[in-house]
């Protein structure tokens, strides 16, 4: 078991720090101080939260903890506790850290000391155990010493230890993670004094198995060219990143959120920034050798291949001919100087015109010819330092036959088009961004996209409408067909107004008894639908049964008064004036719409 | 009847006033040709200002922002590059040319924010919110839930059996709630995204004098989450808070 030494000067410091915002109590409550973690066991990738609390203090400033040994401490913030039980006033104030184990094993968190008002504090030991997130299962055997380093670690390599200036070294910079989840992954910084270096690439990202551990590695390709002798060091590297902790920390929202999952969702796992490093290595830089050096030599060291060609080969005498070199290879492209085909009593030369891509370089060259003697444009040399072989080598391209005739009479030299002949440059080709596009695509008007339209919000309503139209629409004739008396009991006034037309259109043309049978009928045949009844059993009655409430008395009693006269009418042959008959219509109307508004 | 003609002049008149601050199509069509040419012949800043005059007219493309985006990065301006790359994803987030860009101006500005240990549910739902830009996914969402209304309807008057019902309203409420979460997503990622023009400082306090807390390359994303004046309070992607002043940094 291993002891973190809490070291006096961290005890001094808490004790000065409390001790000079000199806190006071609260009244009527003891002083306390104690320390406690979230879990007393964590997995190495995972963070454990210490809290230490004051009890009876609050205005406290800050407390942060100095480095402690096997573990990286983030503080994360204070705070304050208040309450009020049985009168009394208890307050307390909370420190909490973050801390991320390096290595697994047991430790023992030391006591912290503070000073409040003269009087010294301490919390109890905490016991800590740091186990190894591959090996949980209880059967398995912890290795011991496993270091956060062998989780994550950032390795320079190169492939030789030994170059020549200005030979390319491909440099390799891999961060390998096993079982940790690592974001926002910078591109790596390397220490080259004494290199020239080039850019990385797009980096790649795979998984490797190494020592029976999987990793996954991101791996930065670049080149770095030396520029000056001797035993240089290259590195090292350091590359910046966030380590996604997951914390043994309290959630509010319980364990059913506390997973992968809806930490993706909600972006809930802590992130830690951290800056890996890797080891520097050491290159021993040669000079190159003066041994069979040639005269032309200009500085090309690597393995390349050399082209020359012109066009065209039948000309007059003045006419331009273009020569064109090309080196492709490995190696620093950016100081090779091409062969100079320089001016002589044969050709008059322009400026040649440089290109250089990802993996080559390539020289246009007008060159007119003076006279129709010219047979040939001559051999070109390029010479370049092999670092494999160890020597130098030369290649040698023409000499190029031309067919030269003579020119108009008087004529010494085309004037080249100044068009043609630009002024030398480098061009960068290679990689590059795609071209433009040539068509506008869709054109929308800026800061009206459709969620924020009023138009899309109706519509959505306007369909929300429909679709509850629509289901109410469906119970509605569904209880229609499945409910008899319901549906009875609907349609009850609309019969009731149908024979009700009829009998005042008999009223108007002064039958008597039609009238009545048909008022007769609107009643009886609205009760019965009203109340679900056979039409036959319906009368006054009846009516009288169904309605005992005192309020619809009035109503009964007029029921009973049109059921009487229809029935005198009807059976007796009694006689009523047009005043009388207007009189019962109107009251049977009267009932109906009273029935209607107040019965259910 | 008069009060219908009346409320529909109105109408118009509203209509043709919020038109009358954009330019035309013809206009944006042709403002964006002439800043093609003026792209090709190699003057960049004059094809900047053909199609900054097509958005000024408030009028955009997801072609247009790659195109200024293009003139931006041959300009040198590795900031306006990635901020209207990231503009144009917005509207065509699946074009090829478009995250080729993207991803290469990134590379030249050094900005390379990989990760490693990233679940399937993770890698599921990145492509996912990945695929459908915005309004792709509010309409998505918004046809997933009148497909579901109307099977719902038909299921009733149909009288389809229970089992199917369920099956074909369950599945629709899936996609429904697959384009809801990207959604949300979508929302809580783009809220007050900016990007950094050019390299600046991120400060305790908006003050120039104040400690420098971390440093932000240009083209970097960041969270704008308060202003103040000429300064902006930032969240960098690692959660970190900082302020730096509003001119160097940008909107998406």
């Amino acid at each position: 078991m291993r002891i973190v030494k809490s070291k006096i000067v961290l005890l001094l410091l808490m004790g000065l720090t409390v001790a000079f915002l000199c806190p006071s109590p609260a009244v009527g409550q003891d002083v306390s101080f104690t320390a406690e973690v979230s879990s007393n066991t964590v997995t190495l990738g995972s963070s454990v939260q210490l809290t230490l609390t004051v009890n009876g203090v609050t205005n406290l400033g800050d407390m942060q903890l100095p480095p402690l040994e096997s573990f990286d401490v983030q503080y994360i913030g204070p705070s304050t506790h208040v309450s009020i039980v049985n009168g009394k006033y208890y307050s307390s104030k909370s420190f909490s850290y973050s801390l991320l184990p390096q290595k697994t094993g047991k430790f023992i968190i030391q006591p912290f000391n503070v000073t409040i008002n003269g009087a010294n504090y301490s919390t109890n030991p905490i016991e800590l155990e740091v186990v190894d997130a591959a090996t949980t299962q209880p059967n398995q055997v912890q290795p011991d010493g496993v270091s956060l380093k062998d989780k994550i670690n950032l390795v320079l390599r190169v492939p030789k230890k030994e170059v020549y200036i200005n030979e390319a070294l491909p440099v390799k910079v891999m961060m390998l993670v096993n079982t940790l989840s690592v974001r926002d992954i910078r591109y790596p910084e390397i220490n080259n004094i004494g290199f020239i270096a080039g850019n990385y690439g797009q980096p790649k990202q795979y998984q490797q198995v190494i020592n029976g551990v999987r990793y996954d590695i991101v791996e930065f390709d670049t080149v770095v060219y030396p520029t000056r002798t001797g035993e240089l060091m290259l590195g090292p590297a350091k590359l910046e990143c966030n380590l996604l902790v997951k914390s043994t920390a309290q959630r509010s929202l319980g364990g059913l959120f506390n997973d992968d999952f809806f930490n993706v969702l909600f972006d809930q796992a802590e992130k830690r920034p951290m800056t890996l490093e890797s080891e520097p290595v050491t290159i021993n830089v040669l000079n190159l050798p003066e041994d069979g050096k040639p005269d032309d030599f200009s500085g090309a060291v690597g393995q390349f291949d050399f082209d020359v060609n012109a066009s065209p080969i039948e000309v007059r005498v003045g006419d331009p001919i273009t020569l064109r070199m090309n080196v492709r290879g490995r190696g620093n492209l950016k100081a090779i100087e091409l062969p100079d085909f320089s001016e002589g009593q044969d050709f008059k030369v322009y400026k040649p015109i440089i290109k250089e891509e990802e993996a080559s370089k390539s020289l246009e060259q007008v060159i007119l010819p003076k006279s129709e003697t010219i047979k040939e444009v001559p051999a070109v040399n390029f010479s370049y330092f092999d670092p494999e072989l160890g020597k130098y080598q030369t290649i040698t391209k023409g000499p190029i036959a031309v067919h030269v005739t003579p020119g108009e009479l008087g004529q010494t030299y085309n004037v080249v088009d100044s068009l043609t002949l630009v002024q030398p440059q480098e061009e960068k080709l290679g990689e590059d961004i795609v071209f433009i596009k040539n068509n506008l695509g869709t054109l929308v008007s800026i800061g009206q996209p459709v969620y924020k339209n009023p138009i899309y919000y109706f519509m959505v309503l306007l369909c929300f409408g429909l679709w509850v139209w629509g289901v109410g629409h469906f119970k509605w004739t569904h209880r229609l067909a499945t409910d008899k008396a319901y549906a009875r009991k609907l349609l009850a006034p609309k019969q009731a107004k149908k024979d009700l037309l009829l009998a005042r259109q008999e009223l108007a043309h002064g039958n008597i008894k039609e009238f009545y049978d048909h008022l007769f009928k609107a009643l009886q045949g609205y009760l019965a639908n009203k109340f679900h009844l056979s039409a036959g059993i319906v009368s006054a009655a009846v009516v009288k049964e169904r309605l005992t409430d005192q309020a619809h008395a009035k109503t009964v009693e007029a029921i009973g008064r049109i059921f009487e006269e229809c029935e005198s009418v009807r059976y007796a042959g009694a006689s009523y004036s047009a005043e009388a008959m207007q009189e019962s219509l109107h009251e049977t109307e009267k009932a109906i719409d009273y029935l209607e508004r107040n019965v259910k | 009847m008069k009060k219908i003609i009346f409320l529909t002049l109105i109408f118009c008149g509203l209509l043709a006033s919020t038109a009358g601050a954009e330019i035309s199509k013809e206009e944006s069509i042709s403002r964006f040709v002439q800043g093609n040419l003026s792209y090709k012949e190699g003057n960049y800043e004059r094809a900047i200002e053909q199609y900054e005059a097509v958005l000024q007219g408030g009028k955009t493309s997801g072609f247009l922002y790659f195109n200024l985006a293009n003139a931006y990065y041959r300009q040198g301006h590795l900031g306006k590059a990635i901020l209207n790359y990231e503009r144009a994803k917005r509207l065509i987030p699946r074009d090829s040319d478009l995250n080729f860009n993207y991803q290469y101006v990134r590379s030249k500005a050094n900005l390379f924010e990989g990760q490693i240990g990233t679940s399937f549910w993770q890698q599921a739902i990145e492509q996912h919110v990945d695929f459908y830009s915005l309004e792709e996914m509010v309409y998505a969402l918004t046809a997933a839930l009148l497909a579901m209304g109307i099977i719902h309807l038909l299921s009733l008057y149909q009288r389809w059996p229970k089992r199917v019902k369920n099956f074909m309203v369950g599945s629709l409420s899936l996609v429904v709630l697959i384009f809801f979460a990207g959604l949300v997503i979508q929302l809580n990622r783009e809220g007050s995204s900016a990007v950094v023009l050019s390299k600046s400082d991120a400060k305790f306090e908006p003050r120039q004098d104040s400690t420098t807390h971390y440093k932000l390359p240009e083209g970097v994303k960041v969270k704008v989450l308060k202003k103040d004046g000429a300064w902006v309070k930032v969240q960098r992607s690692d959660g970190k808070l900082g302020w730096m002043p509003q001119e160097n940094i940008e909107e998406i």
